[in-house]
């Protein structure tokens, strides 16, 4: 880091600075304007005329308290590929069944 | 005499607030005199400060006029350890003074394109200010409701890098804990957060933008 500068006051800073401050506006706004209505109502069509949604997956949620080096190891573990798989794997490996759906969440995923 | 921590971004709900409320609850638990400057208008962090925060103590001041702002931020730097300032989310010019007196910058930035744009249209103008001071200041992108290795994630990481940003390497996660504890008042300084949290602050003293050693008594 650079040496801090000379302690000067507020009102001589903002002056210093006033080149590069001319364009913004105070920080406590004008009174808002009234914004005109629009022409048309905004309600839409959404949605009309699409197919319905795939049922999605029916999921449950896993918590549990853990040392903290070990939920920083998990952390690291997991960072690419996400705690749900890594875990998924590791069962897989240990021999248990585990359901495609953990093992490869591509769905949802947005890992690269 | 104390670190001034400026939190600045001209895009509105870039999670500004939420760093200020993690890295103060989180270092005033390191045991710093940690305190925090509301300089937006709008006063989310000293009324959350006020009537809802749990844990551990530090000093909230709401200060939004833009000489004021300098001067409370050196007078708190004087007693304490750290003056954390958040900084209101369009580009004014309190933000501008917050800026001018730091001696490190946060820049917030989401995953999407226009926290992008205002994070790099934010560092710009934090190389402007540094020249209209005559000194450096120095500041780093930081990621917010962020989800490592998402693809939103790398578009962003690559768009702040194609503009010679500095990016923090630790961002702050996407968790539902923040969201709660805007009502609950218990951030939570374990678990994931904490150690989340932990990174974040290593990282920074790391770089120097928090002091490694507490030079102020405690809050």
């Amino acid at each position: 880091m650079a040496l801090k500068a000379k302690k000067i006051s507020g009102a001589e800073l903002v002056s210093q600075i006033s080149k590069a401050t001319a364009d913004l506006p105070a920080t406590t706004p004008k009174p808002a304007q009234a914004v005109a209505e629009p022409a048309e109502p905004v309600e839409q069509q959404r949605g009309r005329g699409r197919p319905p949604k795939p049922q999605r997956e029916k999921l449950e949620q896993v918590n549990f308290r853990c040392s903290r080096e070990f939920c920083s190891l998990l952390l690291d573990a997991s960072r690419d590929v996400g705690m749900r798989q890594f875990i998924a794997t590791l069962a897989k490996k240990a021999g248990y069944d585990v359901p495609e759906f953990d093992l490869q969440p591509t769905a949802k995923s947005r890992v690269l | 005499m104390g670190t001034i921590l400026t939190i600045a971004t001209s895009k509105g709900g870039a999670g500004k607030s939420t760093l200020a409320q993690c890295l103060s609850a989180n270092l005033a638990q390191l045991g710093y005199a940690v305190t925090v400057i509301d300089a937006d208008a709008n006063a989310t962090l000293s009324d959350w400060h006020a009537n809802v925060y749990e844990g551990a103590p530090f000093r909230c001041l709401a200060e939004c006029r833009e000489v004021e702002v300098i001067d409370a931020a050196q007078a708190e730097a004087e007693a304490g350890d750290i003056v954390v300032i958040d900084t209101a989310g369009f580009a004014n010019l309190t933000a501008a003074s917050a800026i001018s007196v730091a001696d490190f910058i946060l820049v917030p930035c989401m995953p999407d394109r226009s926290s992008t744009r205002e994070a790099i249209r934010t560092a710009r103008k934090i190389e402007s200010l540094g020249k209209a001071a005559r000194r450096a200041l120095p500041y780093r992108v930081i990621g917010t409701q962020w989800r490592t290795g998402g693809l939103v994630e790398s578009a962003t990481l690559d768009a702040l890098k194609a503009e010679g940003l500095p990016v923090m390497r630790y961002a702050l996660p996407h968790l539902s804990a923040f969201r709660k504890a805007s009502f609950t008042g218990n951030l939570p300084v374990s678990g994931r957060l904490g150690v989340e949290a932990d990174r974040l602050i290593g990282e920074l003293t790391e770089i120097g933008a928090i002091p490694a050693a507490r030079v102020g008594s405690a809050a």
